[in-house]
C-alpha cells in the first residue's frame, strides 16, 4: 500500500489572518520532506491539514492509495498518523494501557508482545506499567512516538518530534526515521537533523511555498542560510 | 452492530472508566458536591417549614445536574489536556460511536453517584424509594442519559471557543430544560409509586433527538 498526496492553490486564513496561501505541492511513497520556515510561516498549519485534522479555505488537496484516489478521511486516517509536541496519550493510563487502547481504536490486533516489542523500538521496555503522567518529558515523547508507529502507517507527519528528547532519544529517533520505507513530512528547530534525514525540502516564509528543493540541489550551508531567514527574505 | 464499531465503542469506554477507577477525580468531587447540596435544601426546607418529601425529587436532580456539569467540564478537559482528543480525531473511526461511548462513560458514573444520593434521600427527606423503585431507575436512567447526551454535544461545541468554560453552562442550562422538567416530573410520580407514562415518553423523545444529532454530527464538531 503507497499514499501519495497533491495540494494545489492550498489556502488557510484565520479570520484575516492568512496562515496558508495558494500552496502546491506533491508528495510521493517514499519522500521524506523537511519544511523549513520561521515561526507562523504556516508549517504547522500545513501539517494540520495534511494530516485531516484542519480543512483548508480554499484550494484541492487529494490523496491516493496505491494510485487510487481516496476521499474517504476514515480510510486515510489508517495510513497516517502525526506527531507532534502533544503527547495525546492518556496521563492516569500506563504506557502499555495507553498503547492498547490505540492498538484497540486502530483495530490493528497486536498482541502484548509485540506492544512490548514497540515499546523496545523507543526505549521504553522497561516502563511499560508506569503511569504515563509521571513519566519525563523526554519519556513522553518516546511514547508519543510508539503511539504514533503503532498502526503501521504510510505517512508519519512530525511536528517538533524531537523536543525534550535526550542524546540517546534523538539518536533511536533519527535511527527509526532514517531506516524506515515509510514516508515523513518533518518540522524541526533541530537543523542538522532537519537536512541529514530528509530528502526533500520545502520551504515557506510567510504562508507562501517560496522553494521545493531536492537534496542534491541543496547544499547544507544554502540550506543554514534559509534557515537563518537570510535567503527567505530575499526570495521573498 | 459490526465487531469493529463494537471494538471502538467498547475501548473508548473501558478507557474511561479504567481512568475514572484510578483517579476518581470526577467521582468524588461530583459527589462531594451533591452531598453538600443535599445537605443545604434540606436545612433550607426544614428551617422554612415546607414538607421535605416533597424536595426530594427537585433537590436530587438539582445535584445531577450541578455536579453532573462539573464532571461533564472535568471529562472533556482530561481529553483536551494531553491532546487525547486529537488522537481520537486522527483515528480511523466514525465520530459517533465515540460520542456514544462519551455519553455511555459519563451516564455510567453519573447513575453510580445517584444510587448512592438515594439512600441519602431517604435519610435526610424521609422519601420511601419503594414504592415503585423499578420506574424510579427507570425515570433516572433515561433523564441521566438525556443529559449526558445533551452535555457532551454542548461541550464540544464550545471546546473551540475562547469564553468555553462560561459558554458551556450557558448554551448547556437551556438545551436541559425539556430533559429536567420530565426527569423531575417522573422522578415525583414514581416516588408516590404512579407510573410517569407521559414524562417518561418526553425523556425517551429527548433521547432519540439529541443522541442522533450528537451521532451524526460528531465528526463535523471535533474538527478544528
Amino acid at each position: 500500500m503507497s499514499l501519495s498526496i497533491r495540494f494545489s492553490e492550498l489556502s488557510k486564513q484565520f479570520g484575516e489572518t492568512i496562515a496558508l496561501w495558494r500552496v502546491s505541492e506533491q508528495l510521493h511513497p517514499g519522500d521524506r520532506v523537511s519544511i523549513l520556515g520561521h515561526n507562523g510561516a504556516g508549517k504547522s498549519t500545513l501539517l494540520h491539514i495534511l494530516a485531516t485534522l484542519s480543512r483548508p479555505s480554499s484550494g484541492d488537496i487529494s490523496f491516493s492509495l496505491d494510485g487510487e484516489t481516496c476521499d474517504n478521511p476514515k480510510k486515510l486516517r489508517n495510513h497516517l498518523t502525526f506527531l507532534s509536541h502533544e503527547p495525546m496519550l492518556y496521563p492516569d493510563l500506563t504506557a502499555m494501557e495507553n498503547l492498547r487502547f490505540i492498538n484497540r481504536l486502530y483495530q490493528r490486533n497486536l498482541s502484548d508482545a509485540q506492544l512490548g516489542e514497540l515499546l523496545e523500538r523507543v526505549g521504553m521496555a522497561d516502563f511499560a506499567e508506569r503511569l504515563f503522567r509521571t513519566c519525563s518529558r523526554g519519556m513522553q515523547q518516546r511514547l508519543s512516538l510508539a503511539r504514533a508507529l503503532l498502526p503501521q502507517p504510510k505517512l508519519l507527519l512530525l511536528d517538533e518530534p524531537f523536543s525534550g528528547l535526550d542524546r540517546g532519544g534523538v539518536e533511536r529517533m533519527k535511527h527509526l526515521f532514517s531506516n524506515t520505507e515509510m514516508s515523513w513530512i518533518l518540522v524541526t528547530h533541530h537543523l542538522r537533523l532537519g537536512y541529514e534525514l530528509a530528502n526533500r525540502f520545502w520551504i515557506l516564509h510567510r504562508g507562501r511555498m517560496l522553494h521545493s528543493l531536492h537534496k542534491r540541489d541543496l547544499s547544507y550551508e544554502a540550506y543554514l542560510r534559509f534557515c537563518e531567514g537570510s535567503s527567505m527574505e530575499e526570495g521573498a | 452492530m459490526s465487531d469493529n464499531v463494537f471494538h471502538v465503542f467498547s475501548a473508548v469506554l473501558r478507557k474511561d472508566l479504567r481512568r475514572e477507577l484510578r483517579s476518581r477525580e470526577i467521582f468524588i468531587s461530583s459527589f462531594l458536591f451533591s452531598v453538600i447540596l443535599l445537605v443545604i435544601i434540606f436545612y433550607a426546607s426544614k428551617t422554612s417549614g415546607v414538607q421535605l418529601e416533597a424536595m426530594s425529587s427537585g433537590a436530587l436532580w438539582l445535584c445531577i445536574l450541578f455536579s453532573g456539569t462539573i464532571g461533564l467540564n472535568r471529562s472533556h478537559q482530561s481529553e483536551t489536556a494531553n491532546g487525547c482528543y486529537r488522537a481520537l480525531i486522527l483515528a480511523p473511526v466514525e465520530g459517533g460511536w465515540l460520542y456514544l461511548a462519551k455519553v455511555c462513560s459519563n451516564a455510567l458514573l453519573l447513575i453510580v453517584m445517584e444510587l448512592l444520593l438515594l439512600p441519602l434521600l431517604v435519610l435526610f427527606y424521609h422519601t420511601d424509594i419503594s414504592k415503585n423503585l423499578g420506574m424510579l431507575v427507570t425515570s433516572l436512567a433515561l433523564g441521566t442519559i438525556a443529559f449526558t447526551a445533551v452535555g457532551n454535544l454542548v461541550v464540544v461545541i464550545t471546546a473551540n471557543t475562547r469564553m468555553k468554560d462560561v459558554l458551556f453552562p450557558v448554551v448547556q442550562l437551556p438545551l436541559m430544560v425539556p430533559t429536567l422538567i420530565a426527569a423531575v416530573n417522573a422522578t415525583e410520580l414514581a416516588l408516590q409509586g404512579k407510573t410517569p407514562s407521559n414524562w417518561l415518553q418526553v425523556l425517551v423523545a429527548v433521547n432519540v433527538v439529541f443522541l442522533s444529532a450528537g451521532f451524526l454530527l460528531y465528526d463535523f464538531l471535533l474538527e478544528e
